[in-house]
């Protein structure tokens, strides 16, 4: 079934390679676009969506904050945080958020990985 | 002859033969070379590696940073040094004594058959280690001997400030283990206005230590109290390094000491000062007696003469009034005195009695001379006043001061003195008074010639005049230290 | 971190396109959050790396840029690379933070004058680590191959780290990347310089152009 995927990145290639993987591995799923926490959050309080890919290295606030605040909001939603900073810390922080860690640069494996991962999560859910 | 052949063999040779290892990984990271010398260091022949992965046969590699490393020369091209100072034991490679081979690694991109590859490069740094710690530790101990046991603190900074070492002497002065202030700024020594005295940057790098005096300033100890320190300064070079050294002496005591003297001076002071004023007020009490005495006599020339000496204790007690008033003790404002005692002599007598001028150069006496000096000017004035003929009598007193010393002169217009006059000779109190102290002065007394009236005239020579050398402070302290 | 790349050469003639500035940006962003990773293994610590701004200017005026920000001695790690793009890559930091920076990767319980000694050393490598990082994801993403040489390192006024010894045509371009470092509780600033001639900032403008479009046609 078709979902509504949220990526939230300041970097407009990053969104466009994201949205390339979608295209080919997912190509009748929705995209949402947001360039940062604040429009992510804003954008979530109108729409919904079933998945949320969120960038790490964001100004003002980073990708494990925006992913708490989504996770309180919704305990449910698959969230994947994306980065090539696979640290230790950032990957346990993730855990304990219910998130899944994707490294960048962005292979259309991991991501289809990913993704195939949080449409079972969600069906089992009911959703 | 085969020259490729040859060359193969070379090769072969030349890479057994280096002091060096050399491993070489193909495209797959399986192991292709494994040299003599890797053979030696590691127990692991070539011919049990070669096609094997390396990190299949060396399971501890497999997640580490080496293979990071191998990844990129095989990719991307990169090269890397891995070193001995960050990672402990990188290949688990030994001399042959057994102990560990201390090693640094360095990894290049290398084709290998016509595909990506990689050579690993292991150098031996043992000895180099072993050399630089031993190198350090003989010229350590050298200073060490000076460093570890100077009682003042010895500190080391870089251009910047920031603190490179301490010795033992510093951390007890400054009560902080040299590894928790290495690293940090000067600036946790030294108070926070004093913190200007030790160069950076540009200062640094400019030091004329010739012109560098000791300067004294305020440093503090861990838990803030303040030190009283005296910094010396040095600077020198290491590659290319700037550093700056300074000696702390802590001086705590010896400014302790330099305030105590200060402040028994400055009591001393006070208590000279007392002292004038005591006596003063002793000499008032012995006038205000006389003049008690005086009260119940009935003959008027008793009566007189006890006046007269009431008044000559009180010139006296004005003098030691005036040194308490100006805090001096060594020496009399002898103008300023004049002033006081001719206003004082002309208030007694009643103005219509005097007219008194006065004309005074600045004079500076020796308080020796002050007392005697200031009961000649009482006679001579008074003196003036009771003789005279005309009311007011016309006084003149004039005090000169010259390179040679200085002259009292006193004159008015009243009857004069007897022709045949001979001061020496004079029988009355008061002109025997004058011509005493004058002998005590060294000085002379003259009576010069005027129309009408008398003039006496007291003049004091420079040699006899020994007026001390003009200063606000106390008379020397002779303890042995430097004199001011 | 897209904070923008200010990409005009003197003629005001912009070098890249916005989204090719994006993608240059990412690029470099993804190469230095991998050498942050690299680190943090070093260290065990966690080591945040990160490049709040990005500057495109001729070599003079980046000597310039950097006396005006770091007016005091500076300390630099630097590797040449060639292939389809050459030049040279710098990782600079003002002098007095180096030996910071040494002492936080450093294992603690070295004596201090073992860490003093290492210091050159341990610089090389860090810079080694830092560089690569960026290099190799570049030249991995951009389908290319570079040949790194071994680090080395400078020290001396941002005249003397910049130009180098060889009077070379300072007409030349600076990639200019702010760097923030945060290892261990300390925070240090530190710059990655890219010094590339005008044919090989063409090269990888053609090769970000590609890169882009490889996304903007599916």
């Amino acid at each position: 079934m078709t979902r509504t995927v949220l990526i939230v990145d300041d970097s407009k290639l990053a969104r466009m390679v994201v949205k390339s993987i979608l295209s080919k591995t997912r190509a009748d799923w929705r995209v949402m676009e947001a360039s940062g926490p604040a429009e992510a959050l804003d954008l979530l309080d109108g729409e919904m969506a079933d998945i949320a890919l969120v960038d790490f290295n964001m100004p003002e606030h980073d990708g494990l904050w925006l992913a708490a605040e989504i996770r309180a909001g919704n305990p449910v939603m698959p969230i994947a945080i994306l980065s090539a900073n696979a640290q230790d810390a950032i990957l346990a922080k993730a855990r304990e958020l219910d998130a899944a860690f994707v490294e960048k640069p962005l292979s259309e494996e991991a991501l289809a990985a990913f993704l195939s991962g949080a449409a079972l999560k969600l069906k089992r859910a009911g959703k | 002859m085969d020259s490729s052949f040859d060359l193969a063999r070379t090769c072969g040779a030349i890479l057994d033969a280096l002091d060096t290892g050399i491993v070489i990984l193909d495209g797959e990271c399986r192991v292709a070379i494994w040299n003599t010398w890797m053979e030696r260091a590691t127990g692991l022949m070539q011919v049990d590696l070669a096609g094997r992965f390396l990190w299949e046969a060396l399971p501890e590699l497999a997640d580490s940073r080496l293979r990071g490393a191998v990844g990129d020369a095989i990719q991307a091209g990169a090269s890397s040094i891995l070193t001995h100072s960050l990672h402990a034991q990188l290949l688990p490679l030994r001399l042959p004594d057994g102990r560990p081979l201390l090693h640094n690694l360095i990894i290049r991109p290398l084709p290998v058959g016509g595909a990506g590859g990689c050579m690993i490069q292991v150098n031996d740094i043992t000895v180099t280690v072993t050399r630089e710690r031993v190198l350090r530790e003989r010229r350590d101990a050298k200073y060490r001997a000076v460093v570890d046991t100077a009682q003042d603190a010895i500190v080391t900074t870089d251009t910047a400030g920031t603190l490179q070492w301490m010795n033992t002497a510093a951390e007890r002065i400054f009560d902080f283990h040299s590894q928790e202030a290495i690293g940090k700024d000067i600036g946790l020594l030294l108070s926070a206005g004093d913190c200007a005295h030790w160069p950076r940057d540009h200062d640094a790098l400019t030091m004329n230590e010739e012109a560098m005096q000791p300067v004294e300033l305020v440093g503090q100890r861990r838990d803030g109290t303040p030190l009283n320190l005296e910094l010396s300064l040095a600077s020198w070079r290491s590659e290319n390094r700037v550093f700056v050294t300074g000696i702390l002496r802590d001086v705590t005591e010896r400014r302790r000491v330099r305030d105590a003297l200060e402040q028994a001076v400055a009591d001393k002071t006070v208590l000279l000062s007392e002292i004038n004023h005591r006596v003063k007020n002793s000499l008032q009490l012995v006038s205000g007696l006389l003049n008690l005495q005086m009260a119940s006599i009935e003959d008027g020339s008793a009566k007189a003469l006890l006046k007269d000496a009431s008044d000559r204790i009180a010139a006296v007690a004005r003098v030691h009034y005036r040194l308490y008033q100006s805090d001096r003790f060594s020496t009399l404002d002898f103008a300023a005195f004049l002033e006081e005692l001719c206003s004082d002599l002309a208030e007694a007598s009643g103005t219509t009695v005097c007219d008194l001028v006065l004309e005074a150069g600045a004079l500076e006496i020796n308080i020796d001379h002050a007392a005697p000096l200031g009961l000649i000017a009482n006679e001579l004035i008074t003196n003036a006043i009771k003789h005279r003929d005309t009311d007011p009598a016309i006084i003149r007193v004039s005090l000169e001061t010259g390179p040679g010393g200085y002259a009292l002169t006193v004159s008015d217009k009243g009857p004069g003195l007897p022709p045949d006059f001979n001061a020496a000779k004079s029988r009355t109190l008061g002109m025997r008074i004058v011509t005493a102290l004058t002998r005590q002065l060294g000085g002379k007394l003259d009576i010069l010639p005027t129309g009408k009236g008398t003039t006496f005239r007291v003049t004091v020579g420079d040699n006899q005049h020994d007026v001390p050398r003009q200063t606000d402070v106390p008379p020397r302290i002779t303890s042995g230290e430097n004199a001011a | 971190m897209n904070d923008g790349i200010d990409a005009e050469d003197e003629g005001g003639e912009r070098l890249l396109t916005e989204l090719e500035r994006d993608a240059l940006t990412e690029v470099i962003n993804i190469g230095v959050s991998r050498a942050a990773k690299n680190l943090s293994r070093m260290v065990k610590d966690q080591v945040h790396l990160s490049v709040p701004r990005t500057e495109i200017m001729t070599r003079d005026r980046a000597v310039e840029w950097l006396s005006r920000r770091e007016n005091s001695s500076l300390v630099a790690v630097g590797q040449d690379f060639q292939g389809s793009f050459s030049g040279q890559a710098l990782l600079i930091f003002p002098e007095k933070t180096s030996l910071e920076l040494v002492r936080s990767i450093l294992d603690d319980t070295l004596p201090l004058e073992e860490i003093v000694d290492l210091e050159q050393e341990a610089l090389a490598e860090i810079g080694n680590v830092v560089l690569n990082g960026c290099l190799v994801v570049m030249a991995n993403m951009l389908k290319e191959s570079l040949n790194m040489s071994l680090p080395r390192v400078m020290r001396g006024s941002s005249q003397v780290v910049l130009l180098g010894a060889d009077e070379e045509d300072p007409g030349e371009m600076v990639l200019f990347l702010t760097i923030d470092f945060a290892v261990r509780a300390r925070s240090i600033n530190g710059y990655i310089a890219l010094l590339m001639d005008l044919p090989s900032i063409t090269a990888i403008k053609t090769l970000i152009r590609e890169y882009v479009r490889g996304f903007e046609e599916s």
